[in-house]
């Protein structure tokens, strides 16, 4: 009994309510005329795509960088990997792979630029994060209108240049991911293997740099500066790193996004994707400065599920589209709640 | 290095915003091919309209608690409160009166609210701020979308949505369109100035002059210099803060009616999304930082701000042949703006700390310090300006 | 932090009540003088003769601008508080009056006969309801929810670039 609660306390009352009222949702939706396998296979599909958005959040706060605000950064190289790709002409499995080559110089460039000003800026990252990410994504869209793209399907059709809003990538590398070796049963179930494969395989390499001698010199950084700066590690240079893993990592997740979702969207699109990404690792236990794997695939299951549940299961009851409101209240609610925490000094 | 250089780049870091912006407004004035007069009465008009707003960040910032990003809060207050009023048909400018007396005492609870939220993340108060008025305007929205009609009686069907529940997503505020503005226009020369308006933004200038100088004004600042000095001294901290944040908070409610009676509607929804971000870019434009700001710069980046934002469409039209460009530039710098000031402001309080830690160890290395700072400043102001060195190539690019 | 809790003082008790006197009275002076009625002036003849049109004149409420009418003519002043003044000027009979009247603080909308208060008739205004189907019912709906699918939220876009004032 003692131990349960030990448990919730550490867990946290608002992911425990999370917990539960996801739970009741399942329960519930079967009731209301909602389909099961469809909903799971939905989740599992959501789940893939922002996971790797939700994974990159984690190598800044292991350094002691805070929640990365400024993730709209990583996407944005993302997003100039993609349409380069699509401006080569790359096709299937090589558009993929290749819009991640293609985005890798810009995330490591612009992770390292953003890097550098946030080791000037310490005690303050998250705010400054965020506005430097807004500010960037704006003179983006500037880019995206003027920038030498011609390939007939990105740019608008009458004026002959400037990107799309939105652009298929239909024809190109939709769903490459989710279709390798996906698993269909019945009408409405279907197993996205590759997406979720790909998923694990960078949540294993991550794993596996955390435990390797950088990796951990870089979590000393983050928890103990003293310690670190004693035994020799450079914290700028560790704190560089983790920012610049996390922008190549925010590229490759919005390319994999793209790939399940078929659409790259540009202009201000960037800047939304990276609240709802904060939200879901505080959901699945992190806290500013302490994230693992679990709290990864916990908290985009959790929160995708429950994005994914609610419009469908509330709607049903209610007869109206609360979802939207419950999204704000809930991610936002999570981050602050988060952020309001009195850090713990023990462990 | 020589002092008089050094003055020269501390200078620089202290109004390297406000140059920056005067440069590239006057240089946009240009292109945007408008008359002067027209600039003028415009900038006018949105002094009128949005300085009470701006001046709602002053408080906090004296408190030590930064640019209150949760002043969204009581723009929400105040946008409730004319909900009400034009529910109840309540007119003219006893209806922007009445919109604020019912939505006083729902700013000053959220006040209240966002007061004790950032007691508990000290040091962090602007980030949670801005996820703070996310998580309230879920709040507002499940009110206004599915309470009001619905548990909330309204009386009036026409701002009802179709559904039966839910405010529309734009109410027109015909009845108390520029009813402050109205009460008494002066035309000076080719320009007209709303007076009454511009009296009250002045009473409450006064109103913050005279409190800095109260006993609560000057622990305010106590708090804002050194919260464990304040604490020592007896001031009570967490309290004082409080009262700041309801304060602002309070001001944005008010603030937001005027800007709104000048709008003259009112989009349910977004009205309030956008408020933080301009009075925030505006202080900031004026040459306030996050621990220090006065009456002038608002005034200041309140001209700045929007004379750069009348011309910047129409010069970007001219210039680039797409308006999208100068709409884009324009944000561009508005976020930028406030991304560099934040950046400043952090590489000086380091700059400081460090001076300390290296005063501590020894005059040499201090200067060693000092010397690294100060290429850092570089730096910074570097990176800030990139924006618009990418920018000047495009243009180049064009010519 | 401890808390200690005073009793509230008889001086602080009264500022208190004072202060709640003053913003419920204050709140009840913007309401009354503030309430917005539409008066609509009437110009036609009584469905059962008691009194006909007046051929031409000039309506003015309170301070607002005089308007002229003709038989069958209906228009609207938009006023605010309750007590008001009706100013007429008859062309043909070249008379003038006054007269002043409330309307009541709960009525929107209110039909006022001029040819019935020429006459002397009483009531010489009556409450008037604009039936519902009126009341503008455009294709608005919701808020544009971009819905689960799309990760465009409602509240962290940027902001489009119309929306700058």
């Amino acid at each position: 009994m003692r131990n349960l609660k030990a448990f919730i306390q550490d867990f946290g009352w608002p992911r425990v309510i999370i917990f539960l009222f996801l739970v009741s949702l399942f329960v519930l939706a079967p009731f209301v005329g909602v389909r099961l396998d469809a909903s799971f296979s939905d989740v599992l599909n959501r789940f893939g795509q922002y996971a790797i958005l939700v994974l990159a959040l984690v190598p800044m706060i292991q350094s002691g960088c805070g929640l990365n605000f400024g993730l709209a950064l990583g996407i944005v190289a993302g997003l100039l990997g993609a349409t380069l790709s699509l401006q080569f002409e790359l096709r299937g499995i090589w558009g993929f792979f290749g819009a991640i080559a293609l985005s890798a110089p810009f995330s490591v460039l612009f992770g390292y630029v953003y890097g550098k000003l946030l080791n000037k800026v310490k005690g303050e990252e998250m705010t400054i994060a965020m506005y430097v990410g807004f500010s960037f994504v704006m003179l983006m869209c500037i880019m995206w209108l003027v920038l030498p793209y011609n390939s007939p399907t990105m740019v608008w059709g009458f004026a002959g240049k400037g990107l799309r809003t939105t652009i298929t990538v239909e024809g190109y590398w939709l769903k490459i991911l989710n279709d390798f070796l996906a698993i269909r049963i019945g009408r409405f179930f279907v197993f996205p293997t590759g997406l979720l494969l790909f998923v694990g395989f960078c949540a294993f390499c991550m794993w596996v740099f955390l435990k390797s001698k950088t990796g951990t010199a870089m979590t000393a950084v983050g928890s103990n500066p003293d310690y670190a700066r004693a035994s020799g590690v450079s914290a700028d240079k560790m704190r560089t790193i983790s920012v610049i893993i996390s922008t190549f990592l925010g590229a490759v997740g919005i390319i994999v996004y793209q790939q399940s979702f078929g659409f790259i969207q540009l202009y201000t699109a960037p800047s939304p994707m990276v609240f709802p990404a904060v939200a879901a690792i505080l959901i699945g236990g992190a806290s500013i400065n302490k994230a693992s794997m679990v709290n990864v695939l916990v908290g985009t299951f959790l929160f995708q599920g429950l994005l994914t549940m609610t419009p469908s299961v509330i709607n049903s009851i209610l007869q109206t589209d609360m979802s939207e409101v419950i999204r704000i209240i809930v991610s936002n609610g999570m981050i602050m709640y988060a952020l309001t925490r009195k850090v713990k000094v023990t462990k | 290095m020589s002092p008089k250089k050094k003055s020269l780049s501390t200078w620089f870091s202290e109004y390297a915003v406000v140059v920056i912006f005067l440069a590239i407004t006057v240089a946009a004035i240009g292109p945007s091919k408008l008359s002067l007069n027209y600039i003028i009465q415009e900038v006018i008009t949105r002094l009128g309209r949005n300085s009470f707003l701006v001046i709602a960040l002053l408080l906090p910032i004296y408190a030590g608690m930064g640019i209150n990003f949760a002043m969204t809060l009581g723009a929400m207050a105040g946008q409730i409160g004319l909900i009400f009023a034009v529910d109840w048909s309540v007119a003219g400018w006893q209806g922007l009166v009445f919109a604020f007396l019912v939505g006083l005492p729902i700013s000053i609870l959220l006040g209240w609210v966002s007061g004790s939220v950032m007691n508990r993340a000290k040091g962090r108060e602007m980030v949670t701020g801005y996820i703070l008025a996310f998580f309230i305007n879920g709040i507002y929205q499940f009110f206004v979308l599915y309470l009001m009609g619905s548990v909330i009686p309204m009386r009036n069907p026409a701002i009802i949505l179709s559904r039966g529940y839910g405010i529309r997503n734009t109410l027109n505020l015909e009845s108390v369109r520029q009813s402050l503005d109205n009460i008494l226009k002066v035309r000076l020369g080719p320009f007209s100035i709303p007076l009454v308006t511009f009296i009250v933004i002045a009473l409450l200038c006064v109103f913050i002059v005279w409190f800095r100088k109260t006993k609560l004004g000057q622990d305010m600042r106590a708090v804002g210099q050194d919260m464990a000095v304040a604490d020592a001294a007896g001031i009570p901290v967490e309290k004082t803060r409080i009262v700041a944040i309801i304060i602002s908070t309070v001001l944005a409610c008010a603030g937001q009616i005027i800007f709104l009676q000048n709008m003259g509607n009112l989009a349910t929804y977004n009205a309030h999304d956008q408020t933080s971000f301009f009075a925030a870019a505006a202080i900031l434009v004026g040459g306030a930082s996050v621990t220090h700001a006065a009456i002038p710069n608002v005034f200041i980046g309140v001209v700045l701000l929007h004379a750069m934002f009348i011309v910047s469409p129409l010069a970007g039209q001219n210039l680039f042949g797409s308006a999208m460009i100068g709409e884009y530039f324009r944000q561009f710098i508005g976020y930028g703006v406030i991304a560099i000031s934040l950046v400043l402001y952090a590489w000086k309080t380091r700059k400081a700390a460090d001076n300390a830690r290296s005063g501590l160890r020894g005059g040499v290395s201090a200067n060693g310090s000092l010397g690294a700072n100060n290429k850092t400043a570089l730096d910074a102001t570097g990176k800030a300006s990139e924006g618009e060195d990418s920018e000047g190539k495009a243009k180049g690019g064009r010519a | 932090m401890k808390k200690t809790k005073k009793p509230m003082s008889a001086r602080s008790l009264i500022a208190r009540s004072i202060l709640l006197v003053l913003y419920i009275a204050v709140m009840l002076i913007m309401v009354f003088s503030g309430r917005q009625h539409t008066i609509l002036i009437d110009n036609k003849d009584a469905p059962d003769g008691s009194y006909t049109a007046i051929d031409g004149m000039e309506v003015q409420i309170d301070n607002l601008e005089a308007l002229e009418y003709y038989p069958g003519d209906r228009d609207k002043a938009v006023v605010q508080g309750q007590r008001h003044k009706i100013k007429v000027n008859m062309f043909m009979e070249g008379r003038e009056f006054e007269a002043s009247f409330r309307i009541p603080f709960g009525q929107d909308m209110i039909l006022l006969s001029v040819p019935k208060l020429a006459a002397g008739l009483e009531p010489y205004f009556e409450p008037f309801t604009v039936l519902e189907s009126i009341a503008s019912d455009a294709v608005e709906e919701a808020p544009s929810s971009f819905g689960a699918d799309s990760p465009i939220g409602l509240e962290e876009s940027p902001p489009a670039p119309e929306l700058i004032q």
